[in-house]
């Protein structure tokens, strides 16, 4: 009795594919993932070990070395891999602290907006009502005004670091979140189990953390990862612009103002900053995009 | 029925619900009352209001849309319809608890199967996470669910139906209930799962000595279970009496036509044919002014149509065995006009 009990119920054996497994297995057909996670790792990588990485100071000044050209070959890295910028700055050690204020600050925008976007988001879609057209319209507002005015006027008005960056960022992400995690909760809401969860005598607070949080983990991680690509791209704007971190710090976005005045002299000091933005945001926008297709049923059955 | 007080005492449950098209009234003037240990047994076709008035005395209702009046849902005493929304969590789930119908969908996809287990035993009871998990493995163990030690570290989508209904069994049962609500809680189950879940809230009645509350459509789960049985339509209660009075003797002319359209001896026809009731359910968006299945009642009265008839004690019949009707059912069969 029992042997056949035991054979007939499906069990956790190790052969079970585990999510984890399944997500590696699908990963392994798709090409775009793979490359994705390399580019975002490559360049987590050099950020996290910049100091032992870069082949100068970042922000000595050389001006022997004014405008030398890419020293990289087949040979070896030399001692400006990619060249060196007006004031003979190295720029492959730019690059790589640069990719630390990038990764540092739209990382830390993008927990924020996620927090703060995740649960105005819930209270809207969960509590309905008054609630929800405040939310809402809030981010009706957010959405209809110019991102760029609105960092502008913030920078103006509190100073341009990368504090303020990180909350304009912030500010600007969470609009997206909110509304995901909104209509998601919407139709939660209606599930079977939520009112089970009723029945079992949860309140409110049990049910938005337990049993609603959970569940929104999938299409969280999609819009956080889409998200991160746009506050990269954002970053670097505001860099341009002028409005993000102070020099002499190297950050992308003025590496790329600074070298358009120069492109004359020299392209390598526009392009390598450039080439790293567009490397970074199209990694992270694979690994989305991949995510996206991971976790979509439509897409993924049958396997 | 007993001299002990009763476990659940409903009296003029009402519920409407606005909707765009109209209000629709789905529950009107149900009162009944339940002793502990007896099961009461709800029949009645789809939108007959036996789902709509549990959640509406548990006030699962949504609250936007949803009006539930009445004299009151009184739960030992306690008026379930005017407690404060802390009083009434420490009920539901604890003192109260509800088996859905559909397995598949009632248990959230995200959580293990123990943590939903312990969720409860954890909102309910002081207890540390360490017993509530080993009384997690207990409860499971208690509905027949193999190798609960490891079963409780996976998900619903692990579990088949039948096991699926039984850990919502197992969630009902963790606070030990006073009242048990299975609403068509084998209804999605093949006939053998059925059986087994059946003969398991029978045993545990027996263990625990709680009262039970069995909804469905299936007369024969009912014979088999309930100690009263309570025939409702239209949001209406049309017949209620003891089980064997009721489907011996029944006096209400819906009661007749389940009777008749269920594949079972008692009650059907000696040809052995199955007789559908015929016509459809009133739209209850215009709820009839008297009784709600006079339409589609052969032997309803002029009286029928226009004035509700009050539940009352049954001409020479069981003490007990209530009817809704205007004419005399027995009379009229024995002498058909």
């Amino acid at each position: 009795m029992t042997d056949t009990t035991q054979s007939l119920a499906p069990s956790a054996s190790p052969a079970a594919p585990t999510p984890g497994r399944r997500g590696f297995r699908f990963l392994a057909r798709n090409f775009g993932g793979i490359v994705g996670i390399a580019i975002c790792l490559a360049i987590i990588g050099i950020a996290v070990f910049a100091p032992m990485v870069v082949t100068r100071d970042p922000v000595a000044i050389d001006f022997a070395k004014r405008f030398a050209p890419p020293s990289i070959s087949w040979a070896g890295f030399g001692d400006t891999p990619f060249g060196a910028d007006q004031l003979g700055r190295d720029i492959w050690s730019r690059v790589a602290y640069g990719a630390r204020v990038t990764l540092v600050v739209s990382l830390a925008a993008l927990l924020i907006s996620c927090v703060v976007g995740v649960t105005l988001g819930l209270l809207a879609g969960y509590f309905g009502g008054i609630v929800d057209r405040v939310i809402m319209r809030l981010t009706d507002i957010q959405m209809a005004f110019p991102m760029m005015l609105l960092a502008l006027m913030v920078v103006a008005v509190l100073g341009a670091n990368m504090v303020n960056l990180t909350l304009v960022l912030a500010l600007i992400g969470w609009t997206r979140f909110a509304r995901v995690v909104r209509g998601e909760t919407l139709s939660l809401r209606e599930r079977d189990f939520m009112v089970s969860a009723r029945a079992i005598g949860a309140g409110n607070l049990r049910i938005l953390l337990r049993h609603l949080l959970p569940n929104l983990a999938t299409p969280v991680i999609v819009v956080a990862t889409l998200e991160l690509a746009r506050l990269v791209l954002l970053e670097a704007s505001l860099n341009f612009l002028g409005l993000g971190v102070p020099p002499p710090a190297p950050s992308w976005g003025r590496m790329l103002a600074d070298g358009r005045l120069y492109l004359q002299s020299g392209w390598w000091v526009v392009t390598f900053p450039g080439l790293a933005i567009a490397f970074f945001i199209l990694g992270v926008t694979m690994v989305g995009d991949w995510m996206r297709i991971f976790y979509d049923p439509k897409v993924r059955t049958g396997r | 029925m007993s001299s002990k007080p009763p476990v659940l005492e409903i009296d003029g449950l009402t519920v409407r619900f606005d909707t765009p098209s109209g209000t629709v009234q789905a529950v009107t003037d149900v009162s009944y009352s339940l002793g502990s240990g007896e099961t009461l047994g709800i029949v009645g076709e789809s939108g007959s209001g036996k789902s709509v008035h549990v959640l509406a005395m548990l006030r699962l209702l949504p609250q936007g849309t949803s009006r539930i009046t009445g004299r009151g849902v009184r739960f030992f005493g306690e008026d379930l319809l005017r407690l404060d929304a802390p009083t009434l969590r420490s009920i539901r789930g604890n003192r109260i608890c509800v088996v859905f119908q559909d397995p598949m969908t009632s248990l959230n996809p995200v959580l293990t199967i123990g943590r939903q287990i312990t969720e409860t035993l954890e909102a309910h009871k002081s207890i540390g996470h360490a017993a509530a998990e080993a009384e997690a493995i207990r409860l499971l163990d208690m509905v027949k669910i193999p190798k609960a030690a490891q079963r409780i570290r996976q998900f619903p989508h692990e579990f088949s139906g039948g096991m699926r209904q039984r850990v919502m069994i197992a969630i009902a049962l963790a606070c030990k209930p006073q009242l048990l609500i299975a609403d068509e809680a084998t209804t999605a189950l093949d006939v053998t799962t059925q059986a087994e879940i059946i003969d398991l809230v029978q045993e545990l009645k027996r263990d625990l000595g709680m009262a039970v509350i069995w909804i469905t459509h299936d007369l024969g789960v009912v014979a088999r279970i309930a100690d009263v049985i309570q025939v409702m339509y239209g949001g209406r209660v049309l017949e209620r009496g003891p089980v064997d009075s009721v489907f011996y003797d029944p006096r209400n002319a819906y009661t007749l036509g389940l009777l008749q359209s269920a594949p079972s001896h008692i009650g059907s026809a000696a040809s052995g044919r199955l007789t559908p009731i015929p016509g459809t359910p009133p739209d209850m968006r215009r709820p009839p002014a008297g009784d709600p299945f006079a339409p589609r009642n052969p032997w309803a009265t002029p009286r029928c149509a226009v004035e509700m008839p009050p539940l009352r004690q049954v001409d020479n019949g069981t003490p007990g065995h209530l009817v809704a009707a205007w004419y005399d059912l027995p009379a009229l069969r024995a002498h058909p006009q």
